[in-house]
């Protein structure tokens, strides 16, 4: 039913909210980089040019992925920074985590898919379900 | 979780489990039907659980799914022992509105509107992202700001004196401390001042349709067949840091404080805390922010409309009529059990609506009762409504804000394929500049209940009555 890891928006009232499934929370994380981008980017383009590493901590994994998107949604607001890959590069300490994240810049005049002002907490919780974990992310729009 | 129909327009969640009191929700016979299909009547319920909550937690008729609190919702609590909760105040902080009357009636203008409209959406940001305000301000004045709100606007020259007076608090939330807003909120906000950003917002260019109540009308300034202006934004990405910076403090305070809720967004710390006093005096600069923000867009309508029509700004006829905040938590007094209490009161989605004779009613407006300005959806109307004494002794003062969704984003969004939602509100009459069309889509009249129906539930229950009825003729939006 559901491919090995990935992302789908489901019905959220004024908000938007993505389920997020993958084999490993580094990958779950990865997912949300890239469902983070989709929500962002109109076009497909494949123009992953620009290339950026993160350095994020926090006390827990769900905190991790709001900290994660959080630090994506201020590249954007600030620079058009627009996430389309990420890459887990070092989770050697649980909540301490360095991330590529490869992406382009919003083009001039080019127009966004959603506009996504913040992540919230809103019945974030990872579970397991079989050899896959899953979660919800409700994005404040 | 039961619902039960307590009285015309009145539904009770009876306090159960976890639950210190009721939840209430104003609500049709249909409405109750669709707002059981998202899960904001739970939420209510989980409001109902937050230590110190006194009376019950409440749902206003244009209630919808949020995060945390449901948008539309209202709940006091006790100072000593209750909590604040940023997710009761929400992301936006004062997300709210301002209404604008001027001189004009629609005849006067209407060959006009086209340029007015296009001057507006070049001179006021809307979006996000790299769209930045042409106003320019340092770390310190934005300190200043932060602090002072509306006070700081006389000073730059972007306020007349009238305008503090007829806004909620007249603009400036007391205890604000710029030292407790973080510099990543500082860093978004100091180029988004007087932009209108995004989602719901949006400036619209009115006429006053109907009159519902002469006397308060005229008290108001409004008359039948004027133009005026309302604009709907927040605080933007300062506001929106401020929030997020805190519910991670708080998510973290709350094993500290033994508090236990049953959504993380939820998170709260007591009020008498390190960490709920921090949360509240970097709130109160955020508001501030918001107030500025409103104020630096009314100062550029007043510049486009005085270029457009030929009058020098500072003289230009468009006066404040009301500021009122959607998304706040104010101390106020009110009685509880005949004894008269502080309380904190979070209102999220849903705003104050104080009765007349009350002293933070503008002295102007004292007779007829605050001000409530509740915008509608871009294609049909928004309305003026008034406080009232039975809002201040049953919902803690507080009335509906809007709307509220009926459709989420993305059915909005697929429903609106293959139309063309422009012309469609063109031919309504309503001309609409936006930054992009998934926004107009997710924003289209059909993606909102009808808030004529809202407001006439309010009324009806006795928290605010009714004074006008608004409609667009041209709107901006992100």
């Amino acid at each position: 039913m559901y491919t090995n890891r990935g992302f789908i928006e489901t019905d959220h009232g004024a908000d938007i909210r993505i389920k997020i499934w993958a084999p490993t929370f580094e990958q779950l994380l990865e997912e949300a980089i890239k469902a983070l981008g989709n929500l962002i980017a109109c076009k497909d383009k494949d123009l992953q040019k620009i290339s950026k590493t993160l350095f994020l901590k926090s006390s827990t994994k769900e905190e991790l992925i709001v900290t994660t998107l959080e630090e994506l949604l201020f590249l954007f607001e600030k620079e058009g920074f627009i996430p389309l890959e990420g890459k887990v590069m070092d989770l050697s300490n649980k909540y301490k985590v360095k991330i590529k994240v490869k992406g382009r810049y919003l083009e001039e005049e080019e127009p966004t898919k959603n506009i996504i002002k913040g992540v919230t907490f809103h019945g974030l919780k990872i579970t397991t379900n079989g050899n896959k974990i899953f979660t919800y992310i409700v994005f404040d729009v | 979780m039961k619902i039960v129909e307590y009285s015309p327009y009145i539904w009770r969640i009876p306090k159960e489990g976890e639950m210190l009191v009721d939840g209430i929700v104003f609500a049709s016979k249909e409405m109750i039907e669709d707002i059981k299909n998202d899960h904001s009547l739970q939420q209510v319920a989980n409001v109902a659980t937050l230590p110190g909550i006194q009376k019950a937690a409440f749902g206003m008729p244009d209630i919808h799914w949020g995060y945390g609190f449901p948008i539309g919702g209202v709940a006091a609590m006790e100072l000593k022992t209750g909590v604040i909760s940023p997710g009761g105040v929400g992301y936006d902080i004062n997300c709210g509105v301002r209404l604008l009357k001027t001189q004009f009636s629609l005849s006067e203008i209407e060959n006009k509107l086209e340029e007015l409209v296009t001057l507006l959406f070049k001179n006021i940001p809307t979006g996000i992202g790299k769209k930045k305000s042409d106003i320019k301000i340092s770390t310190k004045s934005l300190n200043k700001l932060l602090k002072e709100g509306m006070k700081w606007t006389l000073d730059e020259g972007f306020a007349r004196e009238e305008d503090l007076e007829y806004i909620e608090d007249n603009g400036t939330i007391e205890g604000a401390d710029p030292n407790t807003v973080s510099q990543r909120a500082k860093e978004r906000g100091v180029f988004q001042l007087g932009s209108l950003g995004s989602g719901n917002h949006f400036l619209e260019i009115q006429v006053v349709n109907e009159i519902y109540r002469k006397k308060e009308a005229q008290t108001l300034g409004i008359d039948k067949g004027q133009i005026v202006i309302m604009i709907h934004c927040g605080s933007r990405g300062l506001g929106h840091q401020v929030c997020s910076d805190y519910v991670k403090i708080m998510v973290k305070a709350m094993n500290k404080y033994g508090i236990k809720v049953p959504d993380k967004q939820l998170c709260c710390s007591p009020i008498n805390s390190v960490e709920g006093q921090s949360y509240l005096k970097a709130m109160a600069a955020a508001a501030n922010f918001a107030f500025v923000n409103r104020q630096v867009i009314t100062y550029k309508v007043r510049k486009v409309f005085a270029s457009v029509l030929g009058f020098h700004h500072k003289k230009i006829p468009i006066h404040t009529v009301y500021d009122v905040c959607h998304n706040i938590a104010k101390i106020e007094t009110f009685k509880i059990d005949n004894k008269t209490k502080k309380l904190l009161v979070h209102r999220k989605g849903a705003t104050r609506a104080f009765p007349p004779q009350n002293p933070f009613v503008p002295s102007k407006y004292r007779s007829i009762g605050q001000p409530v300005l509740i915008p509608g959806d871009m294609g049909r109307y928004s309305f003026i409504l008034v406080g009232t004494q039975k809002a201040y002794q049953y919902t803690f003062g507080s009335t509906c804000h809007g709307a509220g969704r009926v459709l989420s984003r993305r059915k909005a969004k697929q429903q609106a394929k293959g139309r063309d939602l422009l012309k469609e509100m063109k031919d309504k009459g309503v001309i609409v500049k936006a930054a992009g069309m998934a926004t107009v889509a997710e924003e289209m009249p059909i993606a909102y209940k009808d808030a004529e129906e809202v407001v006439n539930i309010v009324e009806n229950v006795g928290i605010s009555m009714k004074v006008a009825k608004l409609k667009p003729v041209a709107v901006i939006k992100g």
